[in-house]
């Protein structure tokens, strides 16, 4: 009778969870599914046939030129965006901590660029950047004509032009998590240290940073997976270029699928990225589970 | 731990049920039957949508078009998503640029029934335009815009530095010259092209007429190999890059410009003397510089012929109704309906007399098409194209020299050929 009632139990909560597990097997499984697929396949167009070849595809685009750059500017791109968001945000989250008067507004104000839809924020860009009519070489030619600056037309300067529109982009979403964090840390700590004798920035280094950090680890999760995926800013400004120096991994696999219709390369490149950056996350996990046994483990002794 | 392996084998197991279902190849063109059919044009066709829509039912009766707008950022990607994905638009415009690769793939259907039903004939349109859409003895793409390129210029400017008008028969070393005196650094360029990866069919739009004129091309006679690095490919190259490099006759950002988004404006602005325009800029630049009280001027490019873009209309592999599609196409290309719209200069010869077509500030625009030519129809030329654009810009900026940029255009190009 009562195992009955659970069974019972049971199936009503499958029930209920049923449509929400299709629609992840379909939207989340199912694409990651094909992309192993077709990187393990040539893939012939309209109908996505596909045939079975190994690793070829793999070896294919491990050998094309591009590669290493791509690899290095991913790289670069995902650390350096990484560290502006979070200067900027940390910046910004500190002094909206403050209970200065409208500091209220000015939190709403510092959304904007967040708020802002990709491609316009790109375009903004893209006009101040401009070297001919654009409004920071506009203000530099009023220091010294000969210093302005060609920023997405050339090759040292374009990537990290980007870079830094891209975190502008971005960096409300750190204040704002940073924000939260800050606001949820109990008074009694930072007194407390102050009657201690710390100063401003002991309590920021051995109270708040720690108080703050799952908040900052889930950042840094959060924001890595934003770098690598990003695609629209850099799109719009440079589109990869000049001659292929702002390239990052994910416009190269738009340019394989779409430019070069090879469906197989680009799934091949994508499934790369998928286990670089699941590499990390499993590594984390594993180590943080490690940790917390081992705590455990002293608690108990 | 039994508990989630299971749960895992089971997820697994529905998702590579769910990739089996659909890896079933998709259904190919159809005809439904419907007599609604759908339609994709640039989203610089909005004003004669209404009229399109309303007259293509008067003329068909019980027949509706719908049209998509789609904008020229991403055009080609989304129709190709459209097409593989299953839910294409059953008539699809596509630039000449667009055409020869998704024909390579078999995303478009053979529109030769089309043409002897509805009695068209490759002669009735701008040829260069035409042939970009023939592959072995099908023809794929019908073709309804002819757009070459022509050089436009601002007079004003010429006057003030003292300097001759460009004339039809100009050379490239008298464009050079002139565009020499016209620059003052950091304040006016004389000459514009544009070199972005982000729009690469206004690189081919600046660069080509260069290499042409230089006698050059992309690829030999019968589209097996790569020619950029012979004697002619390098000279077009080394002009091109020493417009930027040594002479610094155009815009110091060139490397990141396209001509719509960035140089367009500066000749609206009045910091660009000469620029190689298409029909559809016409308009908006005349209304500009009347609005400066400027005086401007059009003729054939310096040396060369130009590049002849265009559009042609299409029917993608996986249409739902064909025969719709083919309907709305052969009455759209007739040339008292392809006239009658004032957007894009038509494709069809006949409506040269139709029309604000037949105004003669469009003149040197037929004549153009009669000297233009066209990029290779090759299945390739997405590709080679990319690969053209991106050593054009190391060239550009040096990382290479127009000799080292030819002959890895021509070792890339060949590998892929």
């Amino acid at each position: 009778m009562k195992s009955k009632k659970i069974l019972q139990e049971r199936l009503t909560a499958y029930s209920l969870v049923l449509p929400c597990t299709i629609v992840l097997l379909v939207m989340m499984i199912y694409p990651i599914i094909q992309v192993l697929q077709f990187s393990f396949s040539n893939v012939s167009l309209p109908d996505f046939q596909t045939q079975f070849v190994g690793l070829k595809n793999f070896e294919r685009v491990l050998l094309k030129p591009e590669i290493a750059k791509d690899a290095a500017n991913t790289v670069i791109w995902t650390i350096a965006s990484l560290i502006i968001r979070f200067a900027l945000g940390t910046v910004a989250a500190l002094l909206l901590d403050t209970s200065i008067k409208g500091m209220k507004a000015l939190r709403v104000f510092a959304m904007l660029p967040w708020i802002m839809p990709s491609i316009v924020a790109a375009n903004v860009w893209r006009w101040l950047y401009s070297t001919d009519f654009g409004v920071i070489n506009y203000f530099l030619r009023f220091i010294d004509p000969n210093i302005t600056i060609n920023w997405l037309g050339n090759p040292s300067s374009a990537l990290f032009s980007v870079v830094f529109a891209f975190s502008w982009t971005g960096f409300p979403f750190v204040m704002l998590m940073l924000l939260a964090g800050l606001q949820g840390i109990p008074v009694d700590y930072k007194e407390a240290a102050r009657i201690d004798g710390a100063n401003p920035f002991n309590v920021f280094v051995h109270i708040t940073v720690p108080c703050l950090k799952p908040v900052i680890v889930t950042l840094i999760a959060l924001q890595l997976i934003d770098g690598i995926n990003s695609f629209d800013m850099l799109f719009n400004l440079t589109a990869g270029g000049p001659g292929g120096s702002s390239e990052i991994f994910s416009l190269a696999i738009y340019r394989y699928a779409f430019s070069n219709f090879d469906f197989s390369g680009s799934s091949a490149l994508s499934v790369m990225l998928i286990i670089v950056i699941a590499i990390p996350f499993f590594a984390y996990e594993i180590i943080s589970s490690l940790r917390q046994r081992k705590n455990r483990l002293k608690e108990g002794a | 731990m039994l508990k989630r392996v299971v749960a895992l084998f089971t997820i697994a197991c529905m998702a590579i049920t769910l990739a089996s279902c659909s890896s079933s190849p998709k259904s190919s063109a159809t005809s439904s039957g419907s007599k609604n059919v759908t339609v994709w044009l640039g989203s610089w066709w909005k004003d004669q949508v209404p009229s399109i829509e309303k007259n293509f039912a008067q003329d068909n009766p019980g027949y509706t078009v719908k049209i998509q707008l789609e904008p020229i950022d991403n055009y080609l990607e989304n129709a190709v998503t459209a097409i593989v994905g299953g839910t294409p638009p059953d008539a699809l415009d596509l630039d000449t640029l667009m055409i020869p690769t998704p024909i390579g793939q078999n995303l478009l259907c053979p529109l030769d029934s089309m043409m002897q039903q509805y009695n068209l004939k490759a002669s009735d349109f701008v040829s260069q335009v035409y042939n970009v859409g023939v592959k072995g003895n099908s023809v794929y793409a019908i073709p309804d815009r002819a757009a070459p390129s022509v050089l436009f210029y601002n007079k004003t400017m010429f006057d003030k530095a003292g300097v001759a008008y460009p004339t039809d028969s100009w050379t490239k070393q008298q464009l050079l010259s002139a565009a020499q005196k016209l620059t003052i650094p950091g304040k006016q360029y004389g000459y514009g092209i544009a070199a972005s990866n982000s729009d690469p069919a206004n690189v081919m739009t600046s660069f080509c007429p260069i290499l042409w004129s230089s006698g050059g091309d992309f690829l030999n006679k019968d589209m097996t190999k790569a020619t950029l690095s012979t004697p002619q490919g390098i000279a077009g190259i080394k002009y091109y890059v020493d417009l930027f490099r040594t002479y610094k006759v155009v815009p110091d950002g060139t490397l990141n410009y396209s001509i719509t988004k960035d140089l367009l404006p500066m000749l609206e602005n009045g910091t660009l003397a000469m620029l190689p325009i298409g029909d559809s800029n016409m308009n908006p630049l005349i209304d500009a510089f009347k609005a400066h009280g400027w005086q401007w001027g059009t003729t054939l490019e310096a040396a060369g012929p130009t590049r002849e873009g265009g559009w042609s209309m299409t029917i993608p592999s996986t249409a739902k109704n064909v025969a719709g599609a083919e309907k709305f196409i052969a009455w759209f290309v007739k040339p008292n309906n392809i006239s009658s719209q004032n957007i894009v200069m038509p494709g069809v010869k006949s409506a040269k007399g139709q029309g604000l077509w037949k105004d003669p500030m469009w003149n040197v625009f037929w004549v153009a098409n009669d000297k233009s030519q066209d990029v290779p129809a090759t299945p390739k030329w997405s590709q080679v194209q990319n690969i053209v654009v991106i050593d054009l810009q190391k060239a550009l900026q040096g990382s290479m020299t127009p000799e080292q940029a030819a002959k890895d255009m021509d070792s890339q190009i060949d590998a892929i050929l």
